[in-house]
């Protein structure tokens, strides 16, 4: 087999998921087989020059991450996809926009305050070029980055476009936890209460994303005793992951007997920033996608 | 936006089969003309609709979103129409904060005998919808 050639562009994001490739088990390994094209971290460290100095198809594997900011990282991500062969949305901000989505809720106006975005949204990679493959997760958890290389650089077979690496299954079925099926009588948090470590957090009136998100990750977080907040992005045919959860939570809330309406729209009403908890991570590549300007 | 007299509104209108839907079928054979705006989808009952349903439609273009089914207490599975209420209630609280107005969402309890006060709705409806004027969702998209 040839050396392959894989590329890291990074312009945006936290830099957690830099570290979560460096430190997957066997990348240190792969190092001996493939060839780093490039890996930019920075806005900067990339020219548009030095881009076009590529030639077309040279790359065979570019992780993307973060999510896509402005017009020019717009172009870049264009012109980045004629050179590489197979492109990998990696972390929740390339694969959803991830946590910098939430700055779409952010009146336009005061988003042009942040120089990077210039008053555009903030979009998934998705929404820009075609992505082959996607590796969800904030960051993406070892035992995925470690499938993952195994699947792109060690094996003849070429998954097919669109694969997701992670479970099909939602985190629910990773999950050890003690369904009791009660309904939702109160919302609590899980910084107010220390929450049972053997009873699901819907049970306990915390709200966690858990049915509506991809598994895959093992329900880490859930293991921490703290609930999933939906970082891996959807199940796979749904189409908008905070609708998806909200759907659900309304669904649970029952109270009986008189006023019993009243009582449940109280309970909803309690529920605090219902955008940022369903929306966490998915804001920008929601059926609304951002700030809406509407008439009153 | 209501100086704009050319606009015509899309409004989906997601009606339980048991009532709001027939009250709207009465419309049809009694010769009782409501605004050609609206599109019908037949649902099995309220509590059928997700938020989904809702999100795709105003991310197709629908301007206004009318959800009719029975009045509280009279739904054919119980309490289907609580639960659609719930989610409803829930997903305005969202909807709010994307900055889409409310409004555009309207819920109705028509029996299915009711066919004049399904005409008034929307007629109401599709008035308060263009005088809103176009969903901010659609321009974007």
């Amino acid at each position: 087999m040839s050396e392959k050639v894989f590329a890291v562009y990074a312009p945006a994001g936290c830099g957690g998921c830099s570290q979560s490739l460096l430190s997957a088990d066997n990348f240190t390994l792969l190092l001996d087989r493939a060839r780093i094209a490039f890996w930019a971290t920075e806005p900067g460290d990339l020219t548009q020059a030095e881009i076009e100095g590529l030639e077309d198809r040279s790359i065979d594997v570019l992780f993307y991450i973060g999510p896509v900011l402005g017009e020019r990282e717009e172009s870049y991500a264009k012109l980045l996809r004629r050179r590489a062969n197979r492109v990998v949305a990696y972390g929740a901000c390339a694969h959803l926009g991830g946590l910098c989505g939430l700055a779409n809720l952010t009146p336009g106006a005061r988003l042009r305050t942040v120089p990077s975005l210039d008053g555009r949204f903030v979009q998934p990679l998705p929404a820009v070029i075609d992505v082959d493959y996607i590796l969800p997760g904030c960051p993406p958890p070892a035992g995925m980055i470690e499938r993952m290389i195994e699947v792109l650089f060690d094996s003849d077979e070429i998954p097919e476009p669109g694969t997701v690496f992670a479970s099909s299954k939602g985190v629910c079925a990773e999950c050890n936890r003690r369904r009791l099926n009660r309904p939702l009588n109160e919302i609590s948090r899980f910084h107010l209460k220390e929450p049972d470590p053997d009873i699901c957090f819907l049970d306990q009136g915390i709200i966690c994303l858990g049915p509506v998100t991809r598994g895959g990750c093992g329900a880490v977080c859930i293991e921490a005793n703290r609930p999933c907040t939906g970082c891996a992005g959807p199940l796979a045919g749904v189409r908008d992951q905070g609708g998806a959860i909200i759907q659900s939570l309304a669904s649970l809330v029952r109270f009986s007997g008189e006023g019993r309406e009243k009582k449940e729209k109280e309970l909803l009403d309690s529920i605090p920033d219902p955008v940022g908890t369903a929306y966490r991570f998915s804001v920008a590549s929601s059926a609304l996608k951002g700030r809406l300007k509407d008439a009153d | 936006m209501s100086e704009n007299s050319e606009f015509e509104p899309k409004i989906i209108a997601f009606l339980c089969k048991w009532t709001t839907y027939a009250a709207a079928d009465l419309c049809g054979v009694s010769r009782m003309p409501y605004p050609s705006n609206i599109s019908i989808i037949r649902v099995n009952c309220t509590g059928e609709i997700t938020a989904d349903m809702i999100l795709s439609a105003f991310e197709k273009g629908a301007d206004g979103i009318l959800i009719g089914g029975c009045r509280p207490g009279h739904c054919r599975y119980e309490d289907g129409n609580l639960k659609a209420a719930n989610r409803v209630h829930l997903l305005k609280r969202a909807l709010a904060e994307f900055g889409l107005n409310p409004a555009r969402i309207r819920e109705v309890g028509i029996a299915g005998a009711q066919g004049l006060i399904f005409q008034r709705a929307a007629e109401k409806f599709t008035a308060d919808i263009r005088a809103l004027g176009p969903s901010p969702v659609v321009s974007r998209v």
